[in-house]
This record gives structure tokens, C-alpha cells and sequence, in this order.
């Protein structure tokens, strides 16, 4: 596990603009995600490590190479997966991919081989003779991964892999990254805001805000949230919430779902004696495993910034002029 | 709610006086074909109010839908009913439509609120009206903070945002939702679910169409399911499950004495079967869900033998799909 | 049918199992118990149980930080929500499942294998070569740009007619026709007409190849977002400018200078002139080219420029056009009405045109200095290289 990224202080200024403040990371090789809200100056995170950027201070080196000023030394290590279009529509996604090989410095028959080879790992073998305009959304951002590791770097930086994929084509994006990760022994910076995809496959992450760095480190390591059993009630739900509460446990409750914070093992065999009494069907129980979303927005909450709840969103009340009814209409409203 | 559509006519032409009790959203059999490519094929569904997920692979016919709905397309045979009118060509509804698509082009130099206020002056309001229901609207999807900014420089949540509030500032009946959490962080995707939650929950019809199954198990349990241009299964989530029966059900129980527990299940008259896939659980197999889950907490309190999880392994949309879709067992 | 659950002492008298009230005095005392039991038997499964098992699990120092401190968790309650249509666990809602899929997809089998590659890679000059090989070999060849094939038809119809002097010059060698020879033969106007005259071939042509050309040159670039594929590599942006400049300089080149030295050494071989006409005529031959040149240079630099602003395909095809053309145009008419010849300094073509016969020592058909058009040309060519170096830098890699 050696560090891949190491930054000190580095700041960087648009006029009055901070948009990175004093970031001191520390990203080890394997999995990590780059968390943080819209706007937070992730973007600008990526074009440093890629070293594009002139910094206002601070100093920081990737993969050993100094940002400031060996930024192509870095950028023929990096893989750059965008998140938006970049391909061009007319060619091929072979030749586009060779094209990408040569750009970074291969040389051509090389890459064309390394193009076929890139093509099939991500799975579109079968469609890399076809135009990159006739491609759907999953087949572009394959073609998108096969243009970041023709040159096999050692990190490669994902923007928003899954956007737009369906079902079938994120569970594949998903996996081909995981097994990048693990054949290959390499390492991945994920941007992404599917907390799901990311704990999939990344089990450290960085935060940042406001180009300030919140949180870093393992997942696991940073979750203290309670522990709580959650329990899913059907037929019956008030009748098990007033138990509960005359049991001593206190709950918390929305609709049918309830939690309890769990005090020991008994906890357990409380709630489905005060079922069985209430006589309520239990469809689920199972210990509430804060997710890395629940971490999110946890730590959003702690920076102020909570989520409406439906009760915000009822206080402002909708002004009662009336639409005046189209000719046409018949009836009026309903 | 869903009605229930037998009482809905079965082919012939009925005039459709509008009624108070007519479902929001009406398709009688319908079937639309762009020359010999099926967009949707003998498709009847009635919605009045609440949150429908509409879920499907791309080429579905989710989006031939929405335009059937919204009058964009006719269709080749039956009848759709929007608002108890035919929406083709028909411009009455849309005074009472929200639609809020996949595409991004926004007008990025207005700020928020003139871009929602100028589409409300669309609707026939004066400018002071306008500028107050896109105040209103802006606020109840929490863009108050940004209303007076260019939507140029917002970030995507934010964008997302501003387009459900210009779809909702005519106080629609039916929002349309096409992809709508693309792209945005957590903060941004659990303000919008709530958003459409609260919608739900004042009586609107809410169609919204995602791929991500686990974002549409947040924000509702009544789901429409399309597969090549079929509908394959429309209502509760759960009520859907328990009609599959070809798919046994399954209790999964997590303890340390399966087979202890096991024997306490089967006598149970719904119970035919258990198993013990590893040694610390026990799967219990029957065709009648509730009737054992009913006397689950009592059968696990009186073998006081302690049950750690409760869990319908398959009772989850991705589950119901592929048992659906893929055919799978 | 009896409606009750039997109890499990009724149905399995003879088992070992006890009866409920006593399991569960039992357990109780098991659980506390446990740690000092799992201990005893020192295997590495109840070891972790042993963990597990522990009420609160320590958090051990990690190299995690939150909000600044070393070891820092996140703590709080995480949120709850309920889907709609969850309602107090009413499960009467109806459901309809029209139809089983009958279609069953068949997996594929696909193994994934990840091979590394650990070639050599090459350095600056030889990456610009490739960018410079995708513009040029693309006109030609599958593989590289794709260029439009209006783009390359019309590219290679005004190639063939630039040849067309030569062509004259070889029919009237062939024929022996004096009035041929003379007319198509190389002289100060027929090498003039060759680059810059007002002649519609060249006047018409070569702008519209270059319109062609440009076109989505730059801007293609900023549309697609292919922008985010060069530069996240190891090119440098003036290369990048540069290596595009060159492939357009080198494609005008070809229908200009090449075609032009065609027509000289066509001269000598075919006129019947022979090698000595060099001695003659070079000079003159080295003014056209130098002439040549400077329009293929302008005009390449002025097209990137107009490329560069925008982010349409028509856009800089259009406004090239009509920049060169268009100043021309209104150029004239104030000159018919103002009678001053100076106003032709605004476009660029009379420009070169002005340059060009300075040039070949043919008259002037201006009345200004050639040193004023010389200096105008100098500052439009600056002007659409900085123009083209600040669009440039801000082609963007990512788009927050």
C-alpha cells in the first residue's frame, strides 16, 4: 500500500475565488472515492492532480512526480475517464481508441494491438468496427475506459462512470472497474455520487467542501453512527410503536418503518415477544448498516446543510388564486 | 391508489364525460407501432394519484409512454384518456401537466427565478402571480437560497431541482419525471425524493422513470414495469411479488440454532419446506407470505431461540425484474 | 383444521428439545457466559466472535481523519425514510401481472482478463507527429479525422484545376500553338494569376477550400469534448495549436505551392525551356512561392482563429468565406464611391494580392504602398494567432 497522491497546502486562488483551500490529501494505491457536494471543487481537484494547473501555493506530487512541474510525466501515468462526451462521433471506436494510444505517445501498430485488446477487456469486441455515433450510452462510456487504460496507467481517474447506464450496463461498468482494481493491481480515484457504486467498489474515500478536505480514510473507519435494529411492520404499525415505547425502547418511526437503537443481544428477542403480543407481522429486522450515503449526508448535516423533510416542505403553503379554466376544457378541473 | 380496471370498458367507444372519480391517466389497449418497430403493445393501465415508478430497459417504451400521455403521439389502436379527455392535439390538459425531461438545455443566463416565473407567465398568469408561485416553487424544492443566481452557474442538483419546480409552478395534477436524480449528489437526490414523496402524498400523479432500482425503492412501492413494449406488471411492489407463484417465497431468518428454529416452523399449516443454506440460517419456504409471517414472532418467541435478521430475500425490485424480465428462477 | 400454531410439544413429544420457558432462562445465562466459553476453546472463529460479540467494539486508532482530526469518526443517526405507498402496512393494494417475459436471454459467458502493458512510450515530437498524421493521412485513409466528403471532393477538384495551367502549358507544348503557349506560359502574371490573381479560380477556390478545412478544425473539438482527450495527456497546448496549424498550412500548401511548383518545373520539362530558364526565371519563381506563402499562412491562421471562437460546424466555414470575400466586396464599393484606394488594406486578400505583386515586380494596381499592405497583413496574422492561443487555453478538460 504505498501513497499514490500526497498534497500539502495547496491552494489555488481565482481571483477572489477560493476554489482549493489548503488541501493536505494522502491517497494510498487501491480503490478510493472523491466525494463531495456539486460545486465543491472536485473538477478543479482533478485538473491539479493531472497537473494542469497553476497553483497559488502548495505543493504536491502524484505517482512520485511533482505537480508543479512535471505535469507530463504525470499525465502518461494517469488514466482520464471524463464524465461527459468525448468522443468523436464519426470514427470509430477503434480507431479512436488507437488514436487515444498514440496521443499518449504509443506507437501506432502498438497501439492498435493494445487498442483490440482494450476493446474486448471492456467488452464491446464484437462492436469495435462500428461508429461511436451509433453507440448507446453504455457502450460509449466503455469506449471512454478503453481510451483511459490503452496505455495501462498506474491511476485512473473516473468521472461519474455509471451516468446514464442502465441497470445491466452499471453492474458491468462496475464490475470491469473492480476487476481493474484487482487483476490489475491498480489504482482507481472515483468521482461519483452513487454511493452505492462507490461502495462497491472503493473502501477509502476523501471528502471535500467547499475546496476544503472534510473527511479521509477507510469507510468502515469512519462510521460511528448508532447502531440500530431496523424493523419493517405491516399490519398493525401503531400498535407496535405504542409497545415499543411501553417496553421502554424508544422508537423511531416513518410510515412502517421503525427503528430501535440496539442496547445488547435481548434486543432482539424484545421486539419480536412485543410483535407477537401486538400480533403484527415482522416482513423485516435486521441491523441498520449505515451506508456510506447515510455517512454523507451525516456529514453534510454536521456542515449545516440538512435535508428538507416533508414537514419544511408542507410550511409554505400554495396561494389559492385559481386558474382560469381554458375554453376548450370541459368540466373544468377535478 | 390503482383502480381497479375491470371497471374500465373493455374495447368499446364510450363518450368519456369527465367525471370527479376518473382515473388521472387512462390507456385502454393500447398499442403504438412506428412502422414496423413496436413501441408498446396492448397496453391498459389506469393511475389516479400517488407515486408510480416506471421502470423498463432502454427501448422499453417508457418514452412512447410519455408522449401517448402527454397527446405527442396517437396511438395505432385504443384510446388514451388524460384528464378523462384525448390528449392528442388537445391542448386542454396541459395547463394541468408538469414534464420534466432527460435533456439538459436550460436557458443558463437566467437566474432561477426568472426562468421559472417567464414559463409561468406561459401558463397565462400576470407577472406579479408568476413571480410568486416561482417563488413558492423554488422554495419547496429548496432553491431558495439560489433563486437570484444564473442557472449557468448552478451544479446539477441544483439544475435538476429547477427544472421539477417549473414543471410543478402551475400546481399540476400530473408530473411527468424523466431520470430526475441524474447527476446529482446525495444531498440534492434525498431533497428531490422528498419532494416527490410530498407530491404523492397531496394527491398528484407522479410518474417518474429511473434506472436505478434503489432510488425508486426509496421514493415508492407502487411501481409500472414495461418490457418490450408489454406491460408486465403494474401495483404494489409487494403485491406484485406475492402473485408471482411460480417463485416460492422465502423467509430468510438469521439465528444460531436453525434447525431448532426450523422445527419450530414446520408445523405451521403454510410452511412446506426449510432449509439451512449455512450453518447460522434458516430459510423458510411457503406460498402464503403473510399467513407465516403472521405467526412468525409468535413461533420465534416460543422457541426462545434468538432470530438476529427477518429478511424476504427477493421480495426487492431487482429480484421481481429478473423474475420478470430474464425469466430467471 | 385447527386454527391455532400446535406448539411444538404436541407434535414432537419424544424430542430432546425442551420446553420454551425453560430455553429461555437459559439463554440468557449462555450469553453472558460466552465470552469466558469462546475464549476456552481457542479457535480463531470464536476468537472473532469473541469481537463480535463485545457490546461496543473500540475504535482503534486509524489513519482516518474527519474535519481535521487524526482518528476522527462520524457520528450521528442515520436517516430514515419511507417509500410512498408504504402507508401503516396496508397491504391491500391490487396488483396485475399481465405476462411473463417469454423471451429468455441467454447468458454469455465472458471472461474478463485484464493484461498489462509496460511498452515505451514516446516522446513530445513523435506524439505531435501523430496528431499531425490523424489531420493529413485522413483525407486518404480510414483510420484518422474523419473528414466530411464534400470536404474532400471539393479538395480534390480544386487540386485538379490548380493544375490546370500546367495542363494548358502541356497542350500547347503538345499542339505547338503559339497562342497557348504564350498564354499559359510562365511569366510574372501567369505565376501571379497562379497564387493571387482575381482570376475565379483562385479567387473563389482557395477560400472555399480553406473554409472547408477549418471548419471543424477547432471546433469540433470544443463540441465533441475531444478536447478532455488531449490534454489529460501529455500535450501541451502550443503543440497542440501548432501541430493543428501545420496540417492545414501543409494541406493549402499542396493545392498552392505544390501545385505552383508543378507548374514551374512543368515549364522547363515540357515547355521545352530547359534547365538554364532557371537562371532566368528562379527569382521570379521564389516570389510567387514566397507569395504563396504568405496566403497560405494568413489564410490558415484567420480560419483557426474563426474555428477556434466557435463551437458550430458551419459557423467558421461561413464567416471565413464571408470575411474574405465580404471585405473585398465592400472594400470596392467604397472604393467606387470614394475613389481611395487605401480602404483595400481592410481586406485581407487584396492584401496579398498588393504583397504578391510587390513581389513579382508586376504594377501595382493599388495606389498605397505595398509596405502598408505588408504591415496590415502582419497585424491580422497577429491578431488571429492570439485570438487562437486564448481560445485555445480555454478548451476544457472537465466541466464541473
Amino acid at each position: 500500500m504505498q501513497t499514490i497522491i500526497a498534497t500539502e497546502n495547496l491552494t489555488k486562488m481565482y481571483g477572489p475565488h477560493v476554489a482549493l483551500d489548503e488541501m493536505s490529501l494522502k491517497i494510498s494505491s487501491g480503490a478510493t472515492a472523491l466525494l463531495g457536494p456539486n460545486g465543491a471543487g472536485k473538477s478543479t481537484m482533478i485538473k491539479t492532480l493531472l497537473g494542469l494547473i497553476q497553483l497559488t501555493s502548495g505543493e504536491g506530487e502524484v505517482l512520485g512526480y511533482n505537480i508543479r512541474t512535471e505535469g507530463d510525466n504525470i499525465r502518461q501515468r494517469i488514466g482520464y475517464m471524463p464524465e461527459y462526451d468525448c468522443l468523436t462521433p464519426e470514427m470509430n471506436a477503434i480507431h479512436q481508441v488507437k488514436y487515444c494510444g498514440e496521443l499518449t505517445g504509443m506507437n501506432t501498430n502498438i497501439a492498435m494491438q493494445r487498442a483490440h485488446e482494450v476493446l474486448e477487456y471492456v467488452g464491446l469486441r464484437d462492436q469495435r468496427y462500428r461508429e461511436i455515433s451509433t453507440f448507446s450510452t453504455g457502450m460509449m462510456q466503455a469506449t471512454k475506459l478503453a481510451c483511459a487504460i490503452i496505455h495501462d496507467p498506474e491511476l485512473l481517474i473516473c468521472d461519474e462512470p455509471t451516468n446514464g447506464l442502465d441497470t445491466k450496463a452499471r453492474g458491468f461498468m462496475l464490475d470491469t472497474l473492480f476487476q481493474v482494481v484487482k487483476q490489475g493491481d491498480r489504482s482507481i480515484l472515483m468521482c461519483s455520487h452513487l454511493m452505492d457504486d462507490v461502495e462497491k467498489i472503493c473502501d477509502r474515500i476523501v471528502m471535500i467542501h467547499k475546496g476544503k478536505l472534510i473527511a479521509q480514510g477507510k469507510i468502515e473507519d469512519l462510521k460511528a453512527i448508532d447502531r440500530e435494529i431496523e424493523i419493517w411492520v405491516w399490519g398493525g404499525a401503531s400498535r407496535m410503536e405504542d409497545a415499543m415505547i411501553d417496553a421502554g425502547l424508544k422508537p423511531r418511526r416513518t410510515g412502517r418503518v421503525m427503528r430501535v437503537v440496539r442496547q445488547d443481544e435481548t434486543t432482539y428477542d424484545l421486539v419480536l415477544e412485543l410483535a407477537a403480543k401486538a400480533k403484527v407481522q415482522i416482513r423485516r429486522m435486521e441491523d441498520y448498516e449505515p451506508s456510506l450515503e447515510d455517512l454523507f449526508l451525516v456529514i453534510m448535516e454536521r456542515l449545516g446543510y440538512g435535508v428538507k423533510s416533508s414537514a419544511d416542505l408542507l410550511k409554505s403553503q400554495p396561494p389559492t388564486t385559481a386558474i382560469a379554466p381554458l375554453p376548450s376544457q370541459p368540466g373544468g378541473n377535478f | 391508489m390503482i383502480p381497479d380496471l375491470s371497471q374500465v370498458g373493455t374495447g368499446e367507444t364510450k363518450e368519456w364525460a369527465p367525471v370527479a372519480e376518473a382515473p388521472h391517466i387512462m390507456l385502454d389497449h393500447v398499442t403504438k407501432t412506428y412502422g414496423s418497430v413496436m413501441g408498446l403493445n396492448d397496453v391498459s393501465i389506469a393511475i389516479k394519484g400517488g407515486v408510480t415508478g416506471i421502470l423498463g430497459q432502454n427501448g422499453a417504451g417508457k418514452s412512447t409512454l410519455f408522449k401517448l400521455i402527454v397527446g405527442r403521439l396517437r396511438p395505432s389502436s385504443g384510446n388514451v384518456h388524460l384528464f378523462g379527455t384525448n390528449p392528442f392535439k388537445n391542448p386542454a390538459p396541459y395547463s394541468r401537466i408538469g414534464y420534466v425531461s432527460e435533456s439538459e438545455h436550460l436557458y443558463d443566463w437566467m437566474t432561477g427565478l426568472d426562468f421559472v416565473a417567464t414559463l409561468a407567465r406561459l401558463y397565462g398568469y400576470t407577472r406579479e402571480e408568476a413571480k410568486e408561485r416561482a417563488l413558492h416553487v423554488l422554495d419547496f424544492v429548496g432553491l431558495e437560497d439560489v433563486a437570484n443566481k444564473e442557472i449557468g452557474k448552478y451544479s446539477k442538483g441544483m439544475r435538476q431541482r429547477v427544472k421539477i419546480a417549473h414543471a410543478l409552478v402551475n400546481e399540476p395534477d400530473l408530473i411527468i419525471l424523466d431520470e430526475p436524480l441524474a447527476g446529482c449528489d446525495p444531498l440534492a437526490r434525498t431533497t428531490i425524493m422528498n419532494v416527490v414523496r410530498e407530491l404523492g402524498a397531496m394527491g398528484k400523479t407522479v410518474l417518474v422513470s429511473s434506472h436505478i432500482l434503489s432510488e425508486i425503492e426509496r421514493i415508492t412501492e407502487q411501481i409500472l414495469i414495461l418490457h418490450n413494449g408489454r406491460l408486465l406488471a403494474l401495483g404494489n411492489l409487494h403485491a406484485i411479488r406475492e402473485l408471482l407463484d411460480q417463485h416460492p417465497h422465502r423467509i430468510l431468518l438469521r439465528t444460531d440454532n436453525p434447525r431448532g428454529l426450523g422445527t419450530a416452523f414446520l408445523p405451521h399449516e403454510d410452511v412446506y419446506g426449510v432449509r439451512f443454506p449455512k450453518n447460522d440460517e434458516l430459510v423458510v419456504e411457503t406460498n402464503n407470505l403473510s399467513s407465516v409471517h403472521q405467526a412468525l414472532p409468535g413461533i420465534c418467541h416460543k422457541s426462545g431461540i434468538r432470530v438476529t435478521a427477518i429478511e424476504n430475500p427477493d421480495d426487492n425490485l431487482e429480484s421481481l425484474l429478473g423474475y420478470l424480465i430474464e425469466g430467471r428462477s | 383444521m385447527e386454527d391455532e400454531i400446535p406448539s411444538v410439544d404436541d407434535l414432537f413429544p419424544d424430542d430432546d428439545l425442551q420446553p420454551s420457558e425453560p430455553i429461555s432462562e437459559e439463554l440468557l445465562p449462555i450469553a453472558e457466559q460466552s465470552p469466558q466459553t469462546i475464549v476456552e476453546d481457542d479457535d480463531i472463529e470464536s476468537l472473532m466472535a469473541l469481537e463480535q460479540a463485545s457490546a461496543q467494539p473500540e475504535i482503534l486508532p486509524t489513519d482516518a481523519e474527519f474535519m481535521g482530526e487524526k482518528g476522527g469518526v462520524v457520528t450521528g443517526r442515520g436517516r430514515m425514510e419511507a417509500a410512498f405507498g408504504t402507508g401503516d402496512g396496508d397491504e391491500t393494494a391490487t396488483a396485475q401481472v399481465a405476462q411473463v417475459a417469454s423471451d429468455v436471454q441467454t447468458g454469455t459467458i465472458f471472461h474478463q482478463v485484464y493484461r498489462p502493458w509496460r511498452g515505451k512510450l514516446n516522446s513530445r515530437w513523435v506524439r505531435n507527429w501523430a496528431i499531425l498524421r490523424y489531420h493529413i493521412y485522413g483525407l486518404f485513409s480510414k483510420g484518422h479525422k474523419p473528414w466530411p466528403v464534400m470536404t474532400k471532393l471539393v479538395l480534390f477538384g480544386v487540386l485538379v484545376a490548380s493544375i490546370g495551367d500546367l495542363l494548358m502549358l502541356t497542350v500547347g507544348a503538345a499542339t505547338g500553338i503559339e497562342a497557348i503557349e504564350r498564354l499559359a506560359g510562365i511569366s510574372r502574371g501567369n505565376l501571379y494569376g497562379h497564387v493571387l490573381s482575381f482570376w475565379f479560380r483562385n479567387a473563389c477556390t482557395y477560400p472555399i477550400v480553406t473554409a472547408l478545412i477549418i471548419g471543424g478544425m477547432i471546433s469540433e473539438d470544443r463540441r465533441n469534448g475531444t478536447s478532455a482527450l488531449y490534454f489529460s495527456r501529455p500535450i501541451n497546448r502550443r503543440d497542440y495549436a501548432a501541430m493543428k496549424f501545420l496540417s492545414v498550412a501543409i494541406i493549402l500548401s499542396v493545392v498552392v505551392l505544390f501545385t505552383l511548383s508543378a507548374y514551374y518545373l512543368g515549364a522547363i520539362l515540357v515547355g521545352g525551356e530547359g534547365w538554364s530558364y532557371v537562371m532566368d526565371t528562379g527569382l521570379l519563381f521564389l516570389g510567387a512561392f514566397a507569395a504563396g506563402t504568405l496566403l497560405v499562412f494568413t489564410y490558415t491562421s484567420i480560419g483557426l482563429a474563426l474555428s477556434s471562437v466557435s463551437s458550430g460546424k458551419f459557423f467558421p466555414a461561413v464567416a471565413f468565406i464571408g470575411l474574405i470575400l465580404g471585405t473585398k466586396m465592400v472594400a470596392f464599393l467604397i472604393w467606387a464611391l470614394f475613389d481611395s484606394s487605401a480602404i483595400y488594406l481592410i481586406s485581407p486578400y487584396d492584401n496579398l494580392a498588393h504583397v504578391g505583386q510587390w513581389m513579382l515586380g508586376l504594377n501595382h494596381t493599388y495606389e498605397h504602398p505595398a509596405s502598408w499592405s505588408l504591415v496590415m497583413l502582419i497585424t491580422m496574422n497577429a491578431v488571429s494567432l492570439y485570438i487562437l492561443s486564448a481560445r485555445v487555453s480555454s478548451l476544457e478538460v472537465t466541466r464541473e
